[in-house]
C-alpha cells in the first residue's frame, strides 16, 4: 500500500499545484482574450497573431483548447476521488466502477477533440500550431489509448466485483 | 432461483437451533441465515458435508429442485 500513498502524494501534489490554480486562471483567461488579444500568445506563436488569421477565430480556438483542458482537469478530479476509495479498502465500490467509465469516455472525447482542432487548424486555416510543433500528435493517440484503457479497467473492474459477490454468496 | 434449501424444515424436524447448527459446523450465523434465506449464491461440499453430518441427513433433505 506504500505505493498507493505515493501515487496519492504525486496526484495531491499536481492536483495543488496545476489544476487548482489551473480552473481559477483560465475562465479569467477565456473572458480577458476577448478583452486584450495579446494574452493570445500563451496559446499561440506571436507570428500567427494578426497576420494570417483573423483574432476572432484564434480566440474561437482557444476556448475549444480551454475546454478540453477542462475536460481533462474532471478526469484528474474524478481519478483523485477514485484513490480515496482505494485507499479505503474498497476498490470494488460502484462509483470506482463508475468513474474509470467516465474518465474513459471523457478522456476519449478530449483526445478526439483535440484532433479535430488541431486537423481544423493545421489543414483548415493552413495555419502552425504551436502544440504540433512542440509534441506532434501522438499525445493525442496515447490520450485516446488511455481513455480506452480506463474504460476497459471500469469492465474489468465490474466483472471482478461480480465475482466477488459470488464468492462472498458462496458458503 | 430453482434450488430450493429447505434446511429450516430440517432444522425443525430435528429441533435444532440455527445457532446450534451454526456452531456444530463452523459456520457463522449470518452465513447460515443467507443459506436459509436462498440468498446463497453456491455451497461448498466441506458446508454440506457438515451440515449433513450435523442433521444426520442426506443432501436430498436440504436442498429441493422446483421448476418455475
Amino acid at each position: 500500500m506504500k505505493k498507493l500513498s505515493l501515487l496519492k502524494a504525486i496526484i495531491d501534489y499536481i492536483w495543488i499545484i496545476t489544476c487548482i490554480p489551473l480552473s481559477i486562471i483560465l475562465p479569467f483567461f477565456c473572458i480577458y482574450m476577448f478583452i486584450d488579444s495579446s494574452v493570445l500568445s500563451f496559446v499561440f506563436s506571436n507570428n500567427i497573431i494578426g497576420t494570417k488569421t483573423s483574432i476572432l477565430s484564434l480566440q474561437y480556438f482557444s476556448i475549444g483548447v480551454i475546454l478540453t483542458i477542462f475536460t481533462a482537469l474532471y478526469c484528474f478530479y474524478l481519478f483523485r476521488k477514485t484513490l480515496v476509495y482505494f485507499k479505503n479498502a474498497m476498490p470494488f465500490h460502484t462509483s470506482v466502477i463508475y468513474n474509470f467509465n467516465i474518465i474513459g469516455q471523457l478522456l476519449i472525447a478530449v483526445s478526439l477533440v483535440s484532433i479535430m482542432l488541431l486537423i481544423l487548424f493545421v489543414v483548415v486555416l493552413h495555419q502552425e500550431f504551436n502544440f504540433v510543433t512542440n509534441l506532434g500528435i501522438i499525445p493525442y493517440l496515447v490520450l485516446l489509448s488511455l481513455g480506452l484503457f480506463f474504460m476497459i479497467l471500469s469492465q474489468v473492474f465490474k466483472m471482478a466485483k461480480h465475482t466477488k459477490q459470488e464468492n462472498d454468496l458462496t458458503i | 432461483m430453482a434450488i430450493i434449501v429447505t434446511l429450516d424444515v430440517v432444522l425443525a424436524k430435528r429441533k435444532m437451533k440455527s445457532k446450534d447448527l451454526a456452531k456444530k459446523i463452523g459456520i457463522t450465523t449470518a452465513n447460515l441465515s443467507i443459506l436459509k434465506s436462498g440468498k446463497a449464491k453456491a455451497i461448498r461440499f466441506t458446508t454440506l458435508e457438515a451440515i449433513c453430518k450435523a442433521l444426520n441427513c442426506q443432501p436430498s433433505d436440504i436442498l429441493e429442485y422446483r421448476e418455475h
